[in-house]
């Protein structure tokens, strides 16, 4: 039994140590990373993926992000006892921080930014994104709809005279990033489960 | 010999398991809130109808690693089934219902639903999974502050008229989320330190008026926070570099005891982020960031911030109940293990050596229609009245307290407390239904 119990023990210490020097070496800056082996780097990595403990503590590091970006759903809306395609774009929505539910801001923006940032590898991921936005919009079946993304890069070094400049920017000062175009689908398509929170 | 004893102490040493009982209850409230908010929109999200299909998000440059059960059942219906599993075993979590399982299991399907969609998820949920690992594998620590614990300390109380001992746990726990504490804030301050805005003092008014993030983005407040700005952001890359001053062995840091360091940059953490939640809007992250500093809770920091409270509080208030009621037992029982400010002196009545200590002027026949309490300065309470005075002193109740003294509670509240009060006869000891 004692032998059972330092045994116990022994392999709690050692996955102590071995969690312990895993999580610092995940989290470690590439410079001095790369003092680490690269075998217990791999290793550290696998277990850390495997149970689901991988992290990064970059929020506002090394520097606060300084694009702010907005999202304008643009549909091509017909003319009055026209088809579709002849309307011209009309903006329907924007998405921004400020008009989002506080206790959806988060989910929704964060998926959105994550489709700007990495889904653009994707298309087909931002297609079916634009065609879960038209049902909620009330948008017909065959509208073209598209999701373009608006930004605005703060200032480095502002000062309290270029705080009001910034101001100003919001305005005017929006960049544009296109992204794809996609026809709405049928209203009762089973295969697109549309968004709730518009 | 000495070395293998040190080692021994570090990380088997008895510690109290409430912070990590606290840590559980406050963890299965956060994961059940983060996931509540999410049910109009979990298929969506989590399924292969949603909006990140398994066959799409494969195909990403960097598809999302880990495992997860949803990529076994990813039908909508599935994953809904799921979804409810998660809710219901984060509540039991929460109040403590089969707390072990009720944790692994809210542990494993967090993970799942974080895996199937990263794209939701923030650093809150990663602390909010690595604190569910370590609920998960923590001996005892899990089942303080739960329903079952309550359930053992009320019959200990009946049979002894006493708690049961505060639980303990092996050290190695807490150590471990320690340790996650100082690699989160030491490793997010060297990445700070090799940018730019944080050197420049820039990066806090940045933060401030971004409209993703600031509350008051466009608002002049974040202006005049901001020429605060270098200062401040200074300040907060010292106070995070601080977390690396618990590494120091205790014999060269004799000059600040490391008890107090702790429990001081545990306090400020709490407080800078709250002051976080007041200007930004950080996710999921100011909900973690508690959960995880309860966990890191000694008993003295308990016994410090109960000394800090009674501060100017003088005396016991008696409480007087009928030993001879098992339903008067019972509720005293539950009326003790809420006493966490130690005020309470529990007085039973029929006893009349007790009686005559405390109170020799009540009348056994009084005592016997209602409970009475005696405050320090004399004042002597009973019924609907006497507990509600008493809710000022038991913290879990704190929050109902006010509600107690709106117009037209007392008159509920003498109603229902009379109604209470009689039955109570009928029953017989240990066997009560009310």
């Amino acid at each position: 039994m004692k032998f059972l119990r330092i045994a116990a023990k022994t392999a709690v210490v050692l996955f102590c140590l071995w969690h312990g020097a895993a999580i610092f070496v995940n989290t470690m800056q590439p410079g001095p990373a790369a003092y680490v082996p690269e075998a217990f780097r791999a290793y550290a990595n696998t277990y850390l993926l495997a149970t689901n403990q991988w992290q990064s503590w970059n929020l506002f590091s090394p520097d606060p992000m300084r694009r702010m970006t907005r999202y304008r759903i643009d549909a091509r809306l017909p003319m009055e006892g026209q088809t579709a395609m002849s309307g011209g774009w009309r903006t329907v929505r924007v998405l921004e921080p400020a008009n989002a539910r506080p206790w959806r801001r988060s989910d929704e923006f964060s998926f959105v930014q994550q489709l700007d940032n990495g889904g653009r590898d994707v298309p087909a991921l931002y297609v079916r994104y634009l065609r879960a936005l038209c049902a909620p919009l009330g948008l017909p079946e065959g509208t073209p709809v598209s999701l373009t993304a608006e930004y605005i890069v703060l200032p480095e070094k502002p000062t309290g005279g270029d705080w009001a400049l910034w101001r100003a920017m919001m305005v005017n000062g929006w960049d544009m990033w296109p992204s794809a175009v996609a026809p709405c689908p049928a209203p009762d398509d089973p295969a697109i489960i549309p968004i709730t929170w518009l | 010999m000495k070395i293998f004893r040190t080692i021994d102490a570090f990380f088997f040493g008895r510690v109290s398991a409430t912070g990590f009982g606290l840590m559980r209850a406050m963890w299965g409230a956060s994961v059940l809130a983060y996931f509540l908010k999410q049910w109009p929109d979990v298929t969506r999200y989590y399924s292969a109808a949603g909006e990140l299909p398994p066959w799409l998000s494969q195909t990403m440059t960097n598809p999302s690693p880990g495992t997860s059960i949803l990529w076994l059942f990813p039908h909508p219906q599935a994953v809904f089934a799921i979804y409810l599993l998660l809710l219901v075993c984060a509540a039991c979590a929460c109040v403590g219902l089969r707390p072990r399982i009720t944790t692994i299991v809210t542990t494993l399907l967090v993970m799942s639903f974080h895996v199937r969609n990263p794209w939701h998820t923030t650093g809150g949920d990663v602390l909010l999974r690595m604190a569910g690992v370590l609920l998960s594998v923590a001996p005892a620590g899990v089942h303080a502050f739960s329903w079952q614990r309550a359930r053992l300390q009320c019959r200990h109380w009946v049979r002894t008229r006493k708690l049961l001992p505060p639980l303990t746990m092996p050290a190695w726990p807490q150590r471990m989320l320690l340790w996650q504490l100082i690699v989160l804030y030491s490793q997010s301050m060297w990445s700070k330190l090799l940018g730019t805005m944080w050197w420049d003092g820039t990066a806090v008014g940045i933060a401030l008026h971004h409209t993703h993030f600031g509350r008051f983005a466009v608002s002049p407040i974040s202006d005049v926070i901001g020429i605060a700005g270098p200062m401040l952001g200074w300040a907060f890359i010292t106070w995070e570099s601080c977390w690396l001053l618990l590494l120091v062995p205790r014999n060269i840091t004799a000059w600040w005891p490391a008890d107090r360091l702790r429990r001081w940059l545990l306090a400020t953490s709490f407080l800078i982020h709250m002051t976080f939640y007041a200007l930004l809007r950080l996710g999921s992250f100011l909900t973690a960031i508690p959960t995880v500093l309860l966990g890191n809770l000694h008993e003295n920091d308990f016994t410090v911030m109960r000394a800090t409270v009674n501060r100017r509080w003088k005396g016991k208030i008696s409480v007087f109940y009928d030993g001879d009621c098992g339903f008067c037992l019972r509720s005293m029982g539950g009326i003790v293990m809420m006493d966490w400010l130690r005020r309470l002196r529990p007085v039973d009545f029929r006893s009349s050596q007790e009686h005559h200590k405390w109170a020799p002027d009540l009348e056994l026949k009084n005592l016997d229609r209602a409970m009475h309490i005696r405050l320090p300065a004399g004042k002597t309470l009973h019924g609907f009245s006497a507990f509600r005075a008493l809710a000022w002193h038991l913290p879990p109740l704190w929050l109902l307290a006010s509600f107690l003294y709106l117009p037209g509670v007392k008159r509920l509240g003498d109603v229902v407390y009379r109604s209470i009060a009689e039955n109570r006869k009928k029953c017989s000891h240990g066997h009560c239904k009310v």
